[in-house]
């Protein structure tokens, strides 16, 4: 009988763990998940995928890295819409980011179906952070070998109750507070541990480190009063796309963009891919501002 | 005193098809039927190698017209949404909703039968498929008079079926159902079963000869299916609007759809 | 601990046992009655929309329904917006329960939320160059039949009436009807409620087939379907003057929802006679006594009624198409009468100081109108014009006019000013 399982020698070779990275659920004596840690690391081979949250929208980028030229161009979209005023961008285990996709449309689902109203974007960031953050825990599963980005724009108008028949009363009992603003843009990742933060700025994946490096230097705090629109949003992601892809520049990838605006922006709230126009306009000054990159350097 | 006697004649009382509310000053009591007539009529007639399936195209609901364009003959099988190469025309008459669900299953059944052994399903098959499809749903029936027609594979004589709604069949050489089924099928009886004809200048009395029922020739069908529904419109308000005719022969089916009064 | 999410947090059933349920409702897999009686399901509707029309147009389809939801006989909700737009090419009317209604728009919600996971049609529109991604009117129609029919089916019906509006994936204009039993039916005009009795002939005279669509405006679609609206609102006591109207063609949806029914005029019923079908006779213009509509309008005063009011106390109606209406009756009714003819005409003038209608206002319009038959009476010859003030004791007024010499009839002009709607007049004998 065998009694060294290869693929357990394998492991404890190449791993720091004794034994304490085979199971989901158990810490090593110094406080780490290995698992958790090891799914980050499938993370950061995937293409790198951006958000950057903007005065007036939310723009969601991603380096789709080509695995093959018979794939069709444009076609297999990576960014998904999980409801009408949110989407979500991952990197890592595609087939991961397709459960996690598909759990975060039914939170999404069964908030409408409790609240009669859109999910805000912290309520599913939450939720989809404790699901995550449920995969670490057991012995059965394993974590998700993605992180996400979701962005979203909680309407700023006062939404209707879905299926709302009137428009109520103006004024009096019931009536409507004048002038009160509420909703805005939103942006959270969620790392492989269910660990999540609302950002700014978000990148993961294999050009993490240089795009958060150009997400620096953008103006985003809506504090400083020159927070960038989300125009110049989409155009940023692009570049900033173009330039984490300068580390793997031997390999071919397509840029995919949605935005999600105002309820009285371009998208009219909701979530949806960067029209066509707009989209190869951001390409051609991504490529421009790199070339002019280059030159300086020579 | 005399108020209070009987005074209704049974004549003075039509009887329709939907309900008649009864001025019994008696609360009524709402609850849902899941039920209600649509009227129309159709026919069917077999002839020696076609089969003629007919119905009006008026919808109805009690005294309203809801549309003057609703067939109620649909064709079974064949490839695609508009079932080309199909052979069966399966019509029904009564609830509309039941009809067009009756219609949606049998037509999936078909097309599956074809997937599952490579050839198409003939009449008879069919036929008793959908008998069972009825009698699977009899304690909440799918309230329709069917009538089923195609061509026979094994003579390439016309086949026709006509059901009740709980799936009892038959093969029939003719039958009328619907509104005005009880004003077609003694006509049908004595054009094309010729009943109560007899040989002229035969012995009177119970020697006389009856007149032998042979297959019609097909302009001969297609005079009587237009005599039929032009007579029922005079005489049935849920029958109008428009004729819808198929004959399904060996090479397949013709439509075609002829006004009738609109009234 | 197993790879089931569902089980997780929960009791485990190997330490447990499985979870019993007995104490639940049937519904959630329990066997307790809630009130030891069989599960029950709508029996009938109860706040309720009325009427939903829709005609077809050459291009697209226009489709309206008033804004009021009712309980029973209870006006209860008067903005209620009862035509759902589900995309740029459709458009559903409901009639019937309004929180099935409400049911069914969070369904078409969440079905459009499902449609645009793979992207949104905004985005395929513009590269198809068409509007092909979107799902198309009769696709919509079938999934709300299927709906509606399971419902039936489940003996838990959604008891409404619906009217699908809009354009096929062919961009051809599509209009077709889904009840509360699963009944499925098209056709160039449809109504649902009311409607299918009193708008629906309307509706078939101006489209009597589907061939007819090919002759009609988008405009006239429009004016056909808001003199439906009227004739609903006159006739059906659940209906209410401000609707919701669609029209859907090629360019898109346009939907409002606070229209407000015009030119209202009582003035038809005087045309109607008995019971059943009657031909009323029509004006008919080449008459040599008789004005057409368009003559006599020439004898107006060109500010209309306004001008004679002015110097009146109390104000009234001044819309022309009202006056047009009145104008129109009074010659049909002239028409109508033997010849030799003679006319009198009086205006009994109903007039409001804001204290309502009562017998004071009643009876002082009427004193200007006995003063005015003293006149008028003395050769029969009368013309037609503005109505009288009290001020016309001694002559007729300068604006009235002779027309014609009619003779064996008086027409009584009513125009109410209590409610402005309502403008009529009487032939007396």
């Amino acid at each position: 009988m065998d009694l060294i399982d290869p693929e357990r020698a394998r492991k404890q070779k190449t791993s720091i763990g004794t034994g304490y990275d085979l199971s989901n659920s158990v810490f090593s004596p110094d406080g780490r998940n290995f698992q958790v840690e090891y799914a980050v690391k499938a993370v950061e081979n995937g293409g790198t995928a951006i958000g950057i949250r903007c005065k007036d929208g939310v723009v969601l980028a991603l380096e789709k890295l080509v695995t093959s030229k018979l794939l069709k161009k444009d076609a297999n979209k990576r960014i998904a819409t999980v409801d009408r005023n949110i989407g979500v961008v991952h990197s890592g285990l595609l087939p991961d980011g397709r459960h996690f996709v598909s759990r975060a449309r039914e939170e999404a689902a069964s908030w409408r179906s409790t609240y009669k109203a859109p999910i805000p974007a912290a309520s599913l960031a939450n939720r989809m952070g404790a699901y995550v953050q449920a995969y670490t825990l057991y012995s059965s599963v394993r974590p998700f070998g993605i992180t996400a980005i979701v962005g979203g724009w909680d309407a700023e108008t006062e939404v209707d109750v879905d299926g709302a028949v009137g428009s109520g009363p103006k004024s009096g009992s019931g009536g409507k507070t004048q002038g009160v603003k509420e909703g805005g843009p939103y942006l959270y990742m969620i790392e492989p541990s269910g660990l999540y933060w609302g950002y700014y700025g978000a990148a993961t994946g294999k050009g993490r480190q240089a795009a958060k490096a150009e997400l620096e230097k953008l103006k985003l705090d809506p504090k400083d009063g020159e927070c960038i629109s989300l125009e110049e949003g989409v155009k940023e992601a692009a570049r900033i796309i173009y330039v984490a892809h300068e580390d793997s520049k031997d390999k071919e990838f397509e840029l995919e963009m949605t935005w999600i605006s105002a309820v009285s922006g371009p998208t009219e709230g909701r979530h949806e891919e960067v029209p066509k126009g707009l989209r190869e306009e951001a390409e051609r000054l991504a490529k421009k501002a790199l070339e002019g990159d280059d030159e300086m350097e020579e | 005193m005399a108020a209070h006697t009987l005074h209704t004649l049974p004549s003075t009382n039509p009887s329709f098809s939907f309900p008649q509310h009864a001025p019994s000053g008696a609360p009524t009591q709402h609850s849902f039927y899941p039920y209600t007539d649509n009227g129309g009529s159709t026919l069917g007639i077999s002839g020696a190698s076609f089969t003629v399936i007919a119905g009006d195209t008026r919808l109805t609901s009690g005294y309203n017209i809801l549309t003057r364009y609703a067939p109620k003959l649909f064709k079974i099988g064949g490839s695609g949404p508009d079932h080309k190469g199909a052979k069966i025309v399966l019509s029904v008459v009564g609830f509309a909703a039941d009809g067009r669900a009756l219609q949606e299953r049998l037509d999936t059944l078909v097309k599956l039968y074809r997937y599952q052994h490579g050839k198409d399903i003939t009449v008879h098959a069919c036929a008793q498929r959908l008998s069972h499809i009825l009698y699977n749903k009899r304690f909440f029936p799918y309230y329709v008079q069917a009538i089923l027609g195609g061509v026979d594979e094994v003579d390439g004589s016309g086949a026709l079926y006509s059901y009740d709604p709980v799936g009892s069949y038959e093969r029939e050489y003719c039958r009328a159902a619907g509104a005005a089924a009880s004003l077609i099928m003694p006509f049908l009886d004595n054009q094309v079963n010729l009943k109560n004809q007899y040989e002229p200048g035969s012995v009177q009395g119970l020697e006389k000869k009856q007149l032998e029922a042979k297959p019609l020739d097909r302009e001969t069908v297609e005079g009587l299916v237009r005599d039929a529904f032009t007579s029922a419109v005079e005489r049935h308000i849920e029958v109008g609007d428009g004729l819808q005719m198929m004959v399904i022969t060996n090479e397949g089916i013709e439509e075609v759809v002829l006004p009738l009064k609109r009234d | 601990m197993n790879h089931l999410p569902h089980a997780w947090g929960r009791p485990r059933d190997d330490v447990y046992g499985h979870y019993n349920p007995s104490y639940l409702p049937t519904s959630l897999g329990g066997t307790q009655h809630i009130s030891s009686m069989p599960t029950s399901h709508t029996q009938s509707p109860i706040v309720t929309g009325t009427s939903v029309i829709a005609i077809k147009f050459k291009t697209g389809i226009v489709i309206a329904a008033d804004n009021l939801a009712s309980y029973g006989s209870l006006a209860r909700f008067t903005d209620v917006k009862r035509l759902k737009p589900f995309n740029k090419k459709c458009v559903v009317g409901f009639g019937g329960d309004v929180s099935d209604m409400q049911y069914i728009d969070r369904l078409l919600m969440s079905l459009d939320v499902q449609q645009n996971y793979a992207g949104s049609a905004k985005e395929m529109d513009e590269e198809d160059g068409g509007s092909k991604a979107l799902m198309g009117a009769n696709n919509l129609h079938t999934y709300l039949s299927k709906v509606m029919y399971k419902r039936r089916s489940d003996f838990n019906p959604l008891w409404n009436a619906l009217l699908v509006a809009g354009l096929d994936e062919k961009d051809a204009p599509f209009l077709a009807s889904a009840d509360l039993l699963g009944t499925t039916y098209s056709a160039p005009t449809l109504a649902t409620g009311f409607g299918a009795h009193l708008a629906q002939p309307l509706l078939r005279n101006v489209v009597p087939d589907e061939k007819a669509v090919e002759g009609i405006t988008r405009e006239k679609a429009v004016e056909t379907v808001r003199e439906c609206m009227k004739v609903l609102f006159y006739r059906d006591a659940r209906s209410m003057p401000e609707y919701s109207i669609a029209v859907i063609d090629g360019s898109g949806v346009e939907l409002k929802t606070d229209e407000k029914l015009e030119n209202q005029s009582w003035a038809f019923a005087e045309t109607i006679r008995g019971y059943g079908t009657q031909t009323v006779p029509v004006f008919v213009e080449d008459q040599d006594q008789i004005r057409t509509l368009d003559e006599m309008r020439e004898y107006l005063p060109e500010d209309g009624l306004s001008a004679a009011m002015d110097d009146h106390p109390f104000r009234t109606a001044t819309d022309p198409g009202e006056f047009r209406d009145i104008y129109l009756a009074a010659a049909q009714a002239v028409e109508r009468m033997p010849k030799p003819r003679q006319l009198e005409i009086s205006f009994d003038l109903q007039v409001d100081a804001g204290m309502g209608q009562g017998e004071h206002e009643f009876s002082y319009a009427q004193g200007a109108t006995e003063s005015w038959y003293q006149e008028s009476s003395v050769d029969s010859k009368v013309g037609w014009g503005m109505f009288p003030t009290v001020e016309m004791d001694d002559q007729v007024p300068k604006a009235w006019k002779k027309v014609g010499e009619v003779k064996g009839a008086t027409i009584e002009l009513y125009l109410s000013e209590q409610n402005e709607h309502y403008i009529n007049y009487r032939l007396i004998h």
